[in-house]
């Protein structure tokens, strides 16, 4: 079958009068993983319960493989779906070995059945020696491993993983990041998962959704989304990035930086209209100069790389991206100039 | 024991309370016995509606009249002085038994508690004889002192004696409860901050713990109002003593409901006092990380008179009970007096007591699972309607279910099946309580998580919910159960004819003064009720956190 997986239409859900999800309508492909973004509050997790079928939508449809889950008349309980969901805080039965977590979803399995797939997912996670641990008896990494082969093992049409390593630290969230991604991909399982790091959204998906306030802002492949935002609320999201304000000038923005190329997504500006360009710490070349109008106020060591971070005349920072043998200090004069002759991206700003 | 209140939140932990409200309508499985349990409950106050509508102007007089205003206002006056001096022995006790090096910590932390398993009646009956005219104390004393007049116990003052050394523990058991749980952190931060050891405990601590003490008074509270034992025999008559003499001796049975009204408003008047002096304050930690325990406070030189406030406490509410009660066994014995077989009396208590427990802990699943999983109007109502029995004292219970029995269900009146019946509506909240706090502990995702496993409503229930509630419930059945042995007012009305547990047993023959007859009972009624008792305990010992915990 190749129509969409999962396909949302207008989804939206209300408390009361609070809208926690409006509108979002996507659709999953085969082997696809998506992941959205979103700062918390944004709806993210609601919609994954929305498809899931943990919670029943106050408009618009859900379908899966395309069957009509939940509808206007229409909700097939989260059992008769065949989405799994793998929890933010994992849900492991604490009452069950790792062995009876795995095999919980395998019950209308014969009993020879439901032991080869455990030992195939138990290999596929690398969990080998622990099936007879109890959860509290496992590190973090490999609670979420269970928690992973537990909800793959009925071989569910689709995952959704909930903030999935978000219980992790630093180190070990890269590590299972890469692991549960490639056997995601080995399985060719169509993913969504959902996620407030942008590095993790950027990493491991096909397709990134943005998020803001129960709304799908953009849904594209990482690179597009990080080069063009569709609105200044996704670009800061995904972006290392700052604004700078000017005015439209013809087809040029004035800038405190001077003359600027620009595109908009509501194509040509009237004259005059105030915008904010999209400026990413590559775009400008810094170069030292005792008369320059711009000043270094602080500087970040990052190993490969130095960020600096540059007032202009009017009081606006942005950051530069320096290489780490740069030697520039705070207080030092600069002239920034644009690398590129490329169009930058301007939103009008919005109060004006 | 936690048990639980009624009405509003308890400090309870937050994890259940996500921002997901799930939309879906609750199983069957669930509402159907649900419904049944609310219906039950019901019974008892639609009785004393029916009743005290068809009562006549002049039993409405009676409210008015001042006698009434004078055994509302003795009751009240009751409820404060004991609710008062449990807080008073209670919290220093809390504190010591969890945060400090107190030595036999553990021990005192066990014997502490223990004074639950003493029925107030037999407590009462103790306290006279000792401390009472020509009692244990007043001959001590004659020969050697020539003491022959000791200050009066009956009423006020030994009512308030009683009821407070065998109710503390109510308290100390809640607040023992929040004071594990309190984050030391938050003490280390006022103490960071510049304020010194007394002023953290009165400006950090105190308020901290303001909930659980609360609870612990409502408990106490309630219990000193629906007591009947200890009121009668330290001759100080409270509502439930006049409703009781009204029943046995009046004709007209509906004085008796318009009294029982009276008592079940002062019933919520104390809920609704909790419950407003609650506020809008939420006690439960935010925030991620688990709590530290605390590093035990050295007492220093204060170790020897914390040793003597146990010990004190304990003697009091423990020691001398047992002690008269042993004496008298022995006394009994030696006198000829015939060491009765209290096969059936031991028999019936326990049929009792093991029913109802058995019936009230199954009932509460249903129950909690609704009022936790399912919130909206239907289940709070459910939850309202289910910790009636809190506020319904015994003798309303057993007086609206003969009513009912004889007018409507003659096969069950007069059988200990009804008084089964009885007891489960008076204790069901305890069981509800013990099952819906173990229930908060457990995250809803774990029953998400199995229904995105394939697994229907009734098969979460049974392979994720029950066996995780398990241990809570079972703790609701022991609690159910201690209490159930204790009951006397609800057996003494609802009892068939010759029918004698160990609690009726006692009380006839301490009503008759029969002191060495009424030791083998009490003792055995003690020892029986310590079974649960120390299940309780044990289980106190070991805070668990669900998800976490092993259980194979």
């Amino acid at each position: 079958m190749d129509g969409p997986i999962i396909e949302c239409a207008n989804l939206s859900k209300h408390y009361g009068d609070v809208a926690v999800v409006s509108n979002v309508s996507f659709a999953l492909k085969p082997g696809e993983i998506v992941s959205i973004l979103g700062p918390s509050g944004s709806g993210k997790t609601t919609t994954l319960r929305l498809i899931a079928g943990l919670e029943t939508p106050s408009g618009g449809e859900v379908s899966v493989q395309g069957r009509l889950v939940s509808g206007p008349s229409t909700h097939v309980p989260p059992d008769r779906r065949s989405v799994g969901m793998v929890f933010q805080e994992y849900a492991l039965f604490p009452h069950q070995t790792v062995a009876q977590n795995i095999s919980f979803g395998l019950r209308r399995l014969s009993r020879l059945k439901q032991e080869q797939r455990l030992k195939e997912v138990v290999e596929l996670v690398e969990l080998g020696g622990l099936e007879h641990r109890y959860p509290h008896e496992l590190s973090g990494g490999q609670q979420q491993r269970v928690a992973l082969a537990r909800t793959i093992a009925p071989e569910p049409v689709t995952v959704l993983l909930d903030e999935p390593f978000s219980n992790l630290d630093a180190n070990m969230r890269k590590e299972m990041r890469h692991d549960v991604e490639s056997i995601l991909r080995q399985r060719g399982i169509a993913t969504v998962f959902v996620t407030h790091d942008r590095e993790e959204a950027f990493a491991m998906a096909d397709r990134v959704g943005v998020m803001n306030e129960g709304q799908l802002e953009q849904l594209d492949a990482p690179e597009i989304v990080y080069r063009s935002p569709s609105s200044r609320f996704v670009a800061e999201l995904v972006g290392f990035c700052d604004f700078l304000g000017g005015a439209v000038s013809g087809n040029l923005v004035d800038t405190e930086l001077g003359k600027l190329q620009y595109v908009s997504s509501n194509g040509a500006l009237p004259d005059r209209s105030r915008v904010d360009v999209l400026v990413h710490p590559d775009d400008f070349q810094l170069t030292p100069h005792t008369e320059g109008n711009s000043v270094i106020v602080s500087r970040e060591f990052r190993g490969d790389e130095t960020i600096l971070v540059v007032r202009t005349p009017s009081g606006a920072t942005l950051k530069c991206r320096q290489p780490s043998s740069s030697v520039l200090a705070p207080g030092a004069r600069v002239v920034l100039l644009p690398k590129t002759a490329d169009a930058f991206l301007a939103f009008e700003q919005s109060d004006t | 024991m936690y048990q639980p209140l009624p009405v509003g939140a308890r400090g309870e932990i937050g994890l259940s309370s996500g921002p997901y409200r799930r939309s879906t309508s609750p199983p069957l499985v669930v509402l159907v016995p649900a419904i049944l349990v609310g219906l039950g409950m019901l019974l008892p106050l639609a009785y004393l509606v029916i009743r005290s509508a068809g009562a006549t102007d002049d039993t409405w007089d009676i409210l008015f009249r001042w006698r009434t205003a004078y055994t509302v206002g003795r009751t009240a006056l009751l409820v404060l002085t004991v609710t008062a001096s449990s807080v008073a022995i209670a919290l220093p006790l809390a504190w010591l038994t969890v945060r400090t090096d107190l030595p036999l910590r553990r021990m005192w932390a066990v014997v502490t508690v223990l004074p639950l398993v003493i029925p107030s009646f037999i407590g009462a009956f103790l306290f006279v004889s000792a401390l009472g005219p020509k009692g244990i104390l007043q001959q001590l004393l004659s020969g050697p002192f020539g003491v022959d007049r000791l200050p009066e116990i009956y009423g006020l003052p030994g009512a308030t004696l009683t009821l407070a050394l065998l109710t503390y523990p109510y308290v100390l058991l809640t607040v023992r409860g929040a004071l594990r749980n309190l984050d030391p952190a938050t003490e280390e931060t006022a103490r960071s901050l510049g304020y010194g050891a007394w002023s953290t405990v009165l400006r950090v601590m105190l308020p901290q713990l303001r909930p659980a003490i609360g609870t612990g008074c409502v408990l106490v509270g309630l219990y000193t109002l629906s007591d009947f034992g200890a009121v009668s025999l330290m001759r100080y008559p409270t509502f439930t003593w006049v409703i009781f003499q009204q029943y046995e001796t009046a004709f007209d049975r509906s004085i008796a409901a318009v009294f029982s009204l009276i008592l079940v408003a002062m019933a919520v008047g104390i809920l609704f006092v909790e419950g407003y002096t609650r506020g809008r304050r939420r006690y439960y930690r935010t925030g991620a990380g688990a709590a530290r325990p605390a590093r035990p406070v050295r007492l220093g030189r204060w170790k020897w008179p914390a040793v003597l406030l146990c010990t004190a406490v304990s003697l009091m509410s423990l020691g001398l009970p047992m002690a008269i009660l042993a004496n008298w066994l022995v006394r009994g014995v030696m006198s000829g007096e015939p060491l009765l077989l209290l096969w059936s009396e031991t028999w019936n208590s326990l049929f009792v007591s093991g029913l109802a427990a058995l019936a009230a802990a199954l009932f509460s699943i249903p129950v909690a699972v609704l009022v936790v999983r399912y919130p909206g109007m239907t289940s709070r109502l459910l939850e309202r309607v289910s910790f009636t029995g809190y506020a319904l004292p015994g003798v309303v219970v057993a007086l609206a279910l003969v009513f009912f029995g004889a007018n409507f269900a003659p096969i069950v009146y007069q059988t200990a099946w009804l008084l089964v019946f009885a007891c489960v509506v008076l204790y069901f909240p305890a069981a509800l309580g013990a099952t819906r706090t173990s229930l908060l502990q457990i995250s809803p995702r774990l029953e998400e998580a199995a229904r995105g496993l394939g697994s229907s409503p009734r098969h979460v229930l049974r392979a994720i919910t029950i066996p995780l509630v398990g241990p809570g419930v079972l703790m609701g059945a022991a609690l159910v159960f201690l209490i159930t042995m204790k009951e006397l007012p609800a057996t003494l009305i609802l009892g068939p004819l010759g029918f004698k547990t160990l609690a009726t047993a006692v009380w006839s023959a301490s009503s008759e003064a029969f002191f060495a007859r009424a030791a083998a009972p009490a003792l055995m009624l003690i020892l029986m009720s310590s079974v649960p008792m120390a299940l309780l305990v044990m289980r106190e010992r070991q805070p668990t956190h669900v998800g976490e915990r092993r259980m194979g």
